[in-house]
């Protein structure tokens, strides 16, 4: 008797079925380590989870977040990074904490890490760059590009990394100055199956690449930093490299004369490029942005920004870099010397500065382990913006 | 002015009586009046009574009362609605969960849907081994065992 009632129950249960499509809602909420382990339930779940349909619903559900890596090199030549994240959902971060669930290789965070829709794009010493997904772990090396006129000691390459929202389409661009030949060759590679490097030939003035300034990609744009190779060695004058991901076509455009690119930094401006020009930032509280409002005719705007006075003491007398701009438009500022005194006390902090606002905040970073509070430390940081949301697409599908 | 009402009628025959602000948190209701005008009882047959009751508990909680000042003003807060719902699907057994999942996308009534979903997610499959998953939704397995054991492989770390 008690069997039957037990064969019952179960026979109950049974009767009900999630159909497929209720259950792919169900998936949609899921983490991304779930996912990758419930590839395993069934070949339909497998197959679902690696459809596009269900990976792009999976983008717009997730949760944005900041993510920033430090490494102290007092610790050898190539640390073990710490990753540190936001909290989710939050515009304007208040601070940072270390995030243990978060695995990146060394060498990907450790070089500048491009994040593009959940992909991190690095390049180690000019080497081919590799794809990172630290949502599903997955980490492919791109192919070797193949040209003549390249020596291995050759270190001045650019790569950079951009989505085409038009085509739903990954590209990395390489950006290689050629010293004996006084070229520059451009390579293109769209990130899909059986994918390789295409030499593209842009009908512009050459110019060479600047290798260690990260390009920034804007609406299907990628921009980069550039100088005509004939001026390069008789006096800095810069130009903007615009990359049209859709098209392929280049373009350069003039920076604006008084722009002092050295201490300008590449910004992303209500969804146009600017130059924000930190020169006069510790000693005046000032900076200055050069808005590209048009990029067909190569029209640049310019205004001055003044700090607000209850916000100087956060840029008294301490060099500024500009890391990347996030996603809801403002400029993370981090110190080129990251050991700042505070009385006894070294803290550790960045700035998020919002342009549009003109509002300067201090963010703080929490859980730095005890003894990187010396003297002696030496730590570098990475921010990866990686704010536009984690993907599940599977490399393997589009490389 | 009186308030209409709107009669329900389960896959049971329990019938419910509900307002129309109630019942029109679903998009499907609607659609059923208009097909049905000339019947007063909406007839739901997917759904059995005491998920029914459920759906109404849910929906009357969170109808938006027009006041009289004209705008729109939720009965309960944010916060309040928030605790509310964790504590009415805590209350549940698996079986009238997947039950009321099935019921909320039957009548389209987005919030609960999305509410459910995430519950059956989070408690439901998450933190869940694959056995566990297959047992919980009724999956059969299509893998063979090479399959499978290549599928973990490719994905060991999602394991630990």
């Amino acid at each position: 008797m008690d069997l039957s009632s037990k064969q019952k129950k179960r026979s109950q249960s049974r009767e009900i079925q999630i159909p497929m499509d209720v259950v792919t809602e169900v998936l949609t909420r899921l983490p991304a380590k779930s996912l990758m382990r419930f590839k395993c339930v069934s070949k339909l779940w497998a197959s679902l989870i690696r459809s596009q349909y269900f990976t792009s619903r999976f983008q717009m559900v997730s949760s944005q977040r900041l993510y920033m890596s430090l490494s102290n090199h007092s610790e050898g030549p190539n640390p073990n990074p710490i990753i540190l994240s936001s909290a989710p959902h939050a515009t304007t971060p208040s601070s940072f904490v270390v995030n243990h669930n978060l695995t990146i290789p060394r060498r990907i965070c450790n070089y500048n890490p491009q994040y593009i829709r959940g992909f991190m794009c690095s390049s180690y010493n000019s080497s081919i760059p590799r794809i990172y997904n630290p949502a599903t772990r997955q980490l492919v090396t791109l192919p070797d590009i193949s040209s003549t006129y390249w020596s291995p000691e050759c270190n001045d390459t650019l790569y950079c990394f951009g989505h085409d929202p038009v085509h739903d389409q990954y590209k990395v661009i390489c950006s290689r100055f050629l010293t004996t030949r006084r070229k520059t060759e451009q390579w293109v590679l769209v990130l899909k199956r059986g994918a390789s490097w295409k030499k593209a030939s842009p009908a512009l003035v050459d110019f060479c690449p600047v290798y260690y300034r990260p390009g920034l990609t804007i609406n299907g744009v990628i921009y980069y930093l550039g100088m005509p190779y004939y001026t390069a060695h008789v006096t800095y004058s810069y130009v903007v490299v615009s990359f049209d991901i859709g098209s392929e076509e280049f373009k350069t455009i003039q920076v604006p004369g008084k722009c002092i690119v050295e201490n300008a930094f590449l910004v992303e401006y209500g969804r146009k490029l600017a130059f924000l020009d930190l020169t006069s930032l510790h000693a005046k509280g000032t900076m200055d942005l050069w808005v590209l409002e048009d990029a067909e005719n190569k029209e640049w705007s310019s205004k001055a920004l003044v700090l607000q006075p209850s916000q100087l003491h956060l840029v008294n007398n301490i060099d500024f870099t500009v890391n990347g701009t996030t996603q809801s438009g403002k400029v993370v500022l981090i110190p080129r010397d990251l050991k700042i005194p505070s009385g006894l006390i070294f803290s550790f902090y960045i700035l998020c500065y919002d342009l549009q606002r003109n509002d300067m905040r201090k963010i703080d970073i929490q859980g730095i382990p005890e003894h990187w509070f010396s003297k002696k430390t030496r730590v570098s940081i990475e921010m990866m913006f990686m704010d536009q949301s984690e993907s599940i697409v599977d490399l393997g599908d589009l490389y | 002015m009186s308030k209409k009402n709107i009669v329900l009628k389960s896959s049971n025959g329990i019938i419910f009586e509900v307002e129309e602000a109630v019942a029109l948190q679903s998009e499907t209701i609607p659609y059923m009046i208009e097909d049905d005008c000339a019947n007063d009882t909406i007839p739901l047959a997917n759904v059995t009574g005491d998920i029914l009751a459920l759906v109404i508990e849910y929906c009357k909680k969170h109808v938006v009362v027009a006041d009289g000042d004209g705008g729109g003003s939720s009965s309960s807060s944010q916060e309040d609605l928030k605790n509310w719902d964790a504590q009415f699907m805590n209350d549940l057994d698996q079986s009238k969960i997947f039950n009321l999942l099935l019921a909320a996308d039957f009548l389209n009534i987005k919030t609960l849907f999305d509410l459910t979903c995430q519950f059956v997610a989070d408690t439901m499959i998450k933190g869940k081994s694959v056995e566990e998953v297959r047992r919980t939704l009724n999956i059969e397995k299509d893998y063979t065992s090479e399959e499978e054991a290549k599928a973990r492989q490719e994905n060991e770390w999602a394991f630990k």
